[in-house]
């Protein structure tokens, strides 16, 4: 060894162990793929948002003729034949952009498992695309995606899964009103506003909770404050109807 | 009218009174990059040890849950390619024990003080070797500078202290034997110290350009935008933890009797 390098080693001793040593250095390493992996999700979350957002709406195929309806003159045939190919040819653009979105949001998860805004979204495909629109509707995969969101604490998602819970457009989980509740409350204490809707009204009919009505009127009054409008009308409403608990100076004052 | 004694310097003279300037310039850029420098290396231990004991543990406990799924599914399986899955999960999760729970993982949060700093500076500006006047005084301040370095890095001022003292007292440290090598030697000092601050940039260019700094660039400019990285990381990974634990237990070979 030279004069110099031993100068140099003398005077490097406190280098980290990161530069030095394999384990720590592969832990930093994991980290800022880990980042890179978390951005790039992001990305593709992003990306699905923007097409699901830009996704057109198809008058295809009509709905079913209400017959209280007042008669409408009947279309020529050449419109109605130009409708309908207009009606197709929207359809086969949303379920296209549709598809893609799906595909962005399943892209976005593979990469981050962890995004609750993500795994909502793909809950969401999984839930709503029923047939037709590129993803088939899987129940159990939308619930079970959603239920990881809202442990992950997204309100969205918790609002679902007390859906699930009190089967309110689902099926999967068992009904258990206690669960709905449970979940129902921690996304309106979120500021959720369909949750705070559903929560109240549990408190009122005391249905999966002990009957509150001040409870109610409390989650009302946070979620009026907060500028949700459902909550400051109901307040109004219920102060009406119930009278005391609900009847609060501040609440009409926006 | 004021005479004045002039005399003139010889041309060795001059050359001697140029150079003891150019050093003098050297060396005060020699101890800012050495400061830099310590404190560069400080920071990025710093922030090492904060990443490793927040998020470097739970990577460690993430690896130990899927080298138990790993084991688990090799006895289920009982192949070799099984088996060799389970033993590469189980050394990534031992790698990853040691390097969450080593040395690097203690280091403290780094933030010298004014007077620190001056100790430091002054260590630099007394006892850097390459300022040594003989190869005796070089071994020793190369020594007391390893120790220094160690000490600003633990953030010891007594220890600084110390080492200032001992250099003092210490009959080696008596400098210049004759003007007749002068020059000779202050040309060699610029020298050495030339050489030492390309060392010094070459060694801040490979601190800046490693995985750790990286990753402490991209945590220190999301906290200036109001975001937490360790802790979006901490609750990812224990999001992982969580799930590796639930398919642990639901594993068909836990329910079976071994």
């Amino acid at each position: 060894m030279s004069a110099d390098e031993e100068t140099q080693s003398a005077l490097v001793p406190v280098q980290s162990t990161a530069l030095t040593k394999g384990g720590a250095k592969s832990l930093a390493a994991r980290g800022r793929a880990h980042l890179r992996d978390k951005e790039e999700a992001e990305e593709w979350l992003r990306k699905g948002l923007e097409l699901q957002g830009a996704a057109p709406h198809s008058h295809w195929p009509p709905a079913p003729i209400n017959p209280y309806a007042v008669p409408q003159p009947a279309m020529s045939a050449e419109l109605q034949r130009i409708k309908e190919q207009e009606g197709r040819e929207q359809l086969r653009k949303r379920e296209e952009m549709l598809k893609e979105a799906f595909h962005c949001f399943e892209c976005g998860y593979e990469l981050d498992p962890s995004n609750p805004e993500l795994l909502y979204c793909l809950a969401h495909s999984y839930y709503h695309w029923a047939g037709g629109y590129g993803v088939l509707k899987n129940e159990e995969k939308a619930v079970s995606l959603y239920q990881r969101a809202a442990d992950l604490g997204h309100a969205g998602a918790q609002t679902k899964i007390g859906d699930a819970y009190a089967q309110c457009g689902f099926t999967w989980l068992p009904k258990d009103r206690e669960q709905a509740a449970r979940w129902y409350q921690a996304a309106a204490e979120q500021g959720d506003e369909e949750a705070v809707c559903m929560i109240v009204e549990m408190y009122q009919r005391g249905e999966g909770v002990r009957q509150d009505h001040s409870e109610a009127a409390r989650l009302l009054r946070n979620a009026a404050a907060r500028g949700d409008e459902t909550a400051r009308h109901n307040l109004r409403l219920y102060a009406k109807q119930y009278g005391s608990p609900y009847e609060d100076g501040d609440a009409d004052t926006p | 009218m004021p005479t004045e004694i002039v005399r003139h310097l010889s041309p060795d003279e001059q050359e001697l009174a140029r150079k003891r300037q150019e050093l003098a310039i050297l060396e005060a850029e020699l101890t800012d990059r050495e400061l830099s420098l310590a404190n560069l290396r400080a920071e990025l231990a710093a922030f090492e040890g904060r990443y490793l004991r927040e998020v470097g543990i739970l990577y460690a406990e993430l690896d130990d849950w899927n080298a138990k799924i790993a084991e688990f599914a090799a006895q289920v399986a009982g192949t070799e390619q099984a088996r060799a899955a389970a033993s590469d999960a189980r050394a990534q999760a031992d790698e990853s024990y040691a390097a969450a729970h080593g040395e690097a993982a203690k280091a403290k949060d780094f933030s010298p003080s004014p007077e620190l700093r001056k100790l430091f500076t002054d260590v630099v500006n007394q006892i850097h070797p390459d300022r040594a006047a003989n190869e005796i005084d070089r071994a020793l301040r190369n020594r007391l500078m390893a120790e220094a370095n160690l000490a600003y890095k633990r953030q010891d001022a007594d220890a600084l202290r110390k080492i200032l003292k001992e250099y003092k007292s210490l009959p080696e440290s008596v400098e210049g034997d004759g003007a007749a090598a002068d020059l000779e030697r202050v040309l060699r000092q610029i020298e050495r110290i030339v050489k030492r601050l390309a060392q010094i940039e070459s060694e801040v260019a490979e601190l800046t350009s490693s995985e750790i700094a990286r990753l402490m660039a991209k945590v220190v400019s999301a906290t200036a935008k109001g975001r937490n990285l360790l802790a979006e990381m901490k609750k990812d990974v224990q999001d992982r933890i969580n799930l590796a634990r639930k398919e642990f237990k639901a594993h068909p070979s836990m329910t079976r009797p071994q």
